[in-house]
């Protein structure tokens, strides 16, 4: 009973991200966006990937944190929801890791309401921690608090 | 299971197809009841009907479909002739299938009814009996006012989507392998027939070929890619002209002539004529006509124009409505049309033609005419305005006041018409896909004009700059662009009520900062010597976006920002630039809402134009002011200047006994102006490198007034000075700043222009090629 599916890593800041590979359609890098005024504050603007729009989600904002400044090294990890692809703004991305969602543990209660929404559990690695995130989560949250 | 949902969705397209052209084919059979042939045509589309449905065991459409193909064929056999109780009992018969069709489509099987009566009719008549009179036996086609779009039509195919027909294009060679020794004969020969020969020939090929069905969604994909196609071609040239290398060079020219021709073909499948709408409407007027009792023609010109088929959609319900109400309001009843000496039976053109990369539509009808005091009346009843106000409104001005929501001049509240629901759905429509509607009315008629564009994936859009970003205005909002010089003041606006505004021309106009309304840095005007001012119009109101600088004029292909920013109004899309830099475009009636100006405007009785003392009495006919050869200042009233446009003289082209210019896809026939006002001037005259002209529509036709120079727009004073002893093409003088300028009488000049040249016809003049 070893479930066990690949999970694409990024970080954001200090923290470690996962989310399953399959949901990610692909990785690019120094992506120019184009900031789109009176946008709710978790959308950074646009980017042109191959001619379609994409819509950036500033993933420091959706997270809570106080800087959300990004450097121009920020990567876009691009995943289609619903029928739409969304670039959610990393700093850094990292390994692929095949893990087994039954040893996924809760989040910390310490974290901000709004990023524990958006974790579906934390895996363990044995020198940080490693969040999984529900792309899901990430962007209807942000309609939710649009409207 | 699969295979049978495509049958079924398969019948259920043929059945709307069918319904269509029996539609059409009913009301053309009442005008002519002994088309024998119409009958055929009838019969076997009812057959076909039964027959299809027969397969899906549908029994109700078997049995009715059976019923009035049974009549019909009495009617066919000439048993029975065909009176206007069995065509309302036809008529009724389609009704009730389509309604059966209805149901078969949401629910996939026949909704239960009882259609006993309808069975009983039709074989009474087919017995040879008549009916017993019922009140109003045909059931009218009678919809609900249209529903405002609920989403910007530019995300495309919102509904299911249906195959629509592309024709395959057929490239038939005329020419055909001739021995060689007469080729060059034979070619000359069949280069002059090759026109008569491509027409001749076009019936046949279509018999060769028979039109796909072709599913929408994916000539959608298909578009896309072509877009991102273009897009990409776009940055290939660029790297193209800087890379040096001939063979690359020659390589992206090619890539380059491909994707341009891709994308035009590309387009043509997204066009439909504008008849696949108006097939509709010979059996709504028919209706319409009988529920009100009156005698109504309708006539169709243009129908093969062809427009965008996204658009196309989105006019349907406009255009019946306006029908709806062409007949209901419009066209009186056949006793008072005859007492006011009108033929008894009231007419409605639809007339449909392309124009400056427009579709103009216009719905004219030989009515009654909008009563204007009426609006006047109502207005001030509804406290829209002031019974001063009213009284010093221009007739464009009363007139828009029927585009308000819920204004009706109707008495009597009728379930066609009258409700006061309508005129301003129509409007926003149109106006949502970046059109606009005006009205002409008289105790002759009235004339609705939409004029809509081409094709919104592509359009013309002014951008401009505001901070370090660049934004896209639509062309459609733009009414002018300023600049204007900081006089005295805060940077030389004026304030109404809290709204900055400057003038224009004698007019207010209030003006938004687009640095505020976007809440982003833009540049300090304060230290700016001059303002730049985008002059927009929509939602009904005519306002100016301060921007830090206009940058220049593109078309776009316009897309969807994505669901995340559909609630920020301010847009409607976004588009890519030849760069590879995202843009946003602008919705400009959404700029306008979401500042607030339109209520701030409202609640304080905004005034347009400025009517203190001295500008009131200037307040009068807007004019161009030009230069001729030998007379300075002469004034053109501004309804007759379409465009203004320079032209290097070495365009001028001579055709029979007009200078013509090939202008768009028309050619302008031109008017040397001064040989109408000064007499006959030695050509030698115009012998410069470029002519200023000031073009006019007039019949749909571009008509050329050769200037010398223009110079401004100005407001003539409403006292006009007439001529004694009267000066050909001058309808008199007036005084402006203190010296003379003469009024151009511009139909007088027209009217001489076509007398001297009665003998052609330039209505069939065309660029070929």
């Amino acid at each position: 009973m070893n479930f066990s599916k690949t999970y694409s890593t990024f970080y954001i800041d200090d923290f470690y991200f996962g989310i399953l590979t399959t949901d990610v359609t692909e990785l690019t890098k120094e992506n120019e966006v184009t900031a789109v005024p009176l946008a709710p504050a978790a959308v950074q603007g646009l980017i042109n990937l191959r001619g379609r729009i994409v819509t950036a989600i500033n993933m420091r904002h959706r997270l809570g944190m106080t800087h959300t400044e990004y450097s121009h090294k920020s990567i876009t990890v691009f995943l289609e929801h619903k029928g739409e692809l969304f670039g959610l703004l990393v700093d850094g991305v990292s390994d692929i890791l095949e893990l087994d969602e039954s040893s996924f543990e809760a989040p910390p209660s310490n974290l901000p309401h709004s990023a524990k929404e958006m974790i579906l559990g934390v895996y363990k690695l044995s020198d940080k921690l490693l969040f999984i995130l529900d792309p899901n989560k990430i962007i209807d949250g942000i309609e939710l608090t649009h409207v | 299971m699969a295979n049978s949902d495509q049958f079924l969705e398969e019948f259920l397209l043929e059945a709307e197809e069918i319904f269509d052209q029996l539609d059409q084919s009913f009301v053309q059979l009442e005008k002519t009841p002994e088309d024998k042939k119409l009958v055929g045509n009838i019969f076997r589309a009812m057959h076909t009907l039964k027959g299809s449905s027969g397969f899906f065991a549908f029994k109700r459409i078997e049995k009715v479909a059976h019923a009035g193909e049974s009549l019909l064929g009495k009617i066919r056999e000439g048993t029975r002739v065909l009176d206007e109780s069995a065509t309302n009992v036809l008529l009724q018969t389609m009704d009730r299938l389509r309604e059966i069709v209805k149901g078969i489509e949401t629910t996939s099987a026949e909704p239960q009814g009882d259609d006993s009566q309808l069975v009983a009719d039709l074989k009474t008549l087919m017995d040879g009996g008549s009916l017993a009179p019922r009140q109003n036996t045909t059931a009218p086609a009678i919809e609900p006012a249209p529903e405002p779009a609920s989403e910007p039509v530019a995300s495309e195919a919102q509904e299911e989507p249906k195959p629509i027909e592309v024709a395959h294009k057929l490239e038939q060679e005329p020419v055909n392998s001739t021995p060689v020794a007469d080729a060059v004969e034979q070619l000359q020969v069949q280069l002059q027939g090759i026109q008569v020969q491509a027409q001749a020939e076009a019936p046949k090929s279509s018999e060769l070929a028979q039109p796909l069905k072709v599913n929408v969604e994916l000539l959608d994909r298909l578009m896309n890619m072509v877009s991102e196609l273009v897009l990409a071609r776009n940055r290939l040239l660029s790297f193209a002209t800087n890379s040096g290398d001939a063979n690359f060079t020659s390589t992206v020219r090619t890539i380059d002539m491909v994707t341009l021709g891709l994308q035009t073909s590309m387009m043509e499948t997204r066009m439909q004529p504008i008849s696949n709408v108006w097939s509709k409407f010979p059996r709504l007027v028919r209706d319409t006509a009988q529920m009100c009792s009156k005698k109504v023609e309708l006539v169709q010109l243009g129908a093969e124009t062809e427009l965008d088929r996204t658009l196309l959609e989105s006019i349907r319900d406009p255009l019946m409505h306006i029908v709806r109400n062409s007949v209901d309001h419009g066209i009186e009843s056949p006793e008072l049309r005859a007492a006011k000496g009108k033929k008894e039976t009231g007419t409605i053109t639809l007339s449909s033609m392309h124009e400056n990369g427009m579709v103009v539509i216009t719905i004219s009808d030989d009515g009654a005419g909008i009563n204007l005091p009426l609006v006047a009346q109502k207005a001030v009843q509804k406290g829209l305005a002031t019974p001063e106000r009213v009284a010093k409104m221009s007739e464009r001005e009363l007139m828009d006041f029927i585009f308000l929501p819920g204004f009706s001049t109707k008495e009597v509240v009728s379930n066609l018409s009258g409700r006061g629901v309508g005129m301003d759905v129509v409007r926003t429509n149109v106006q949502q896909i970046g059109g606009n509607v005006d009205v002409i009315s008289s105790d002759q008629g009235t004339k609705l004009r939409i004029r809509i564009p081409l094709t919104l994936a592509i359009m013309p859009a002014v951008f401009v700059r505001c901070g370090n970003q660049r934004f896209a205005i639509p062309q459609n909002n733009l009414f002018e662009m300023v600049r204007h010089k900081k006089g005295s003041g805060s940077l030389g606006l004026e304030d109404f009520y809290g709204v900055p505004v400057f003038r224009l021309r004698n007019k207010l106009i209030p003006v938004l900062f687009l640095n505020k309304e976007l809440q982003i840095h833009g540049d300090d005007f304060e230290s700016k010597e001059a303002l730049s001012i985008v002059v927009v119009q929509a939602a009904g109101i005519c306002f100016g976006l301060i921007v830090d600088e206009v940058l220049f004029m593109q078309e776009v292909v316009v897309k969807s920002v994505g669901p995340l920013l559909k609630g920020v109004t301010v847009y409607s899309g976004a588009t890519i630039l030849g760069d590879g830099h995202v843009a946003l475009i602008f919705d400009i009636g959404g700029i306008a809402i979401r500042s607030g100006l339109i209520s701030k405007l409202l609640e304080n009785d905004f005034q347009e134009n400025i009517d203190d003392g001295k500008s009131a009495q200037e307040e009068g006919q807007s004019a161009l002011l030009f230069d001729l050869i030998n007379q300075d200042r002469i004034a053109l009233p501004l309804d007759y200047v379409d465009r203004l446009e320079n032209f290097p003289a070495h365009r001028i082209e001579r055709r029979g006994p007009h200078d013509v210019i090939v202008y768009g896809d028309k050619i302008m026939r031109l008017i040397w102006l001064s040989d109408y006002i000064e007499g006959k001037t030695p050509s030698s005259d115009y012998r410069v490198e470029n002519i200023s002209v000031v073009v006019h529509y007039h019949k749909g036709q571009p008509l050329g007034f050769v200037v010398k120079q223009v110079h401004d727009i100005v407001s003539l004073p409403n006292e006009i000075i007439m001529l004694s002893p009267p000066q050909p093409g001058v309808m008199g003088s007036a005084i402006l700043d203190d010296s003379v300028v003469s009024i151009l009488n511009v139909d007088d000049i027209i009217r001489r222009f076509e007398n001297t040249h009665a003998s052609e016809n330039p209505a069939h003049m065309s660029v070929e090629g």
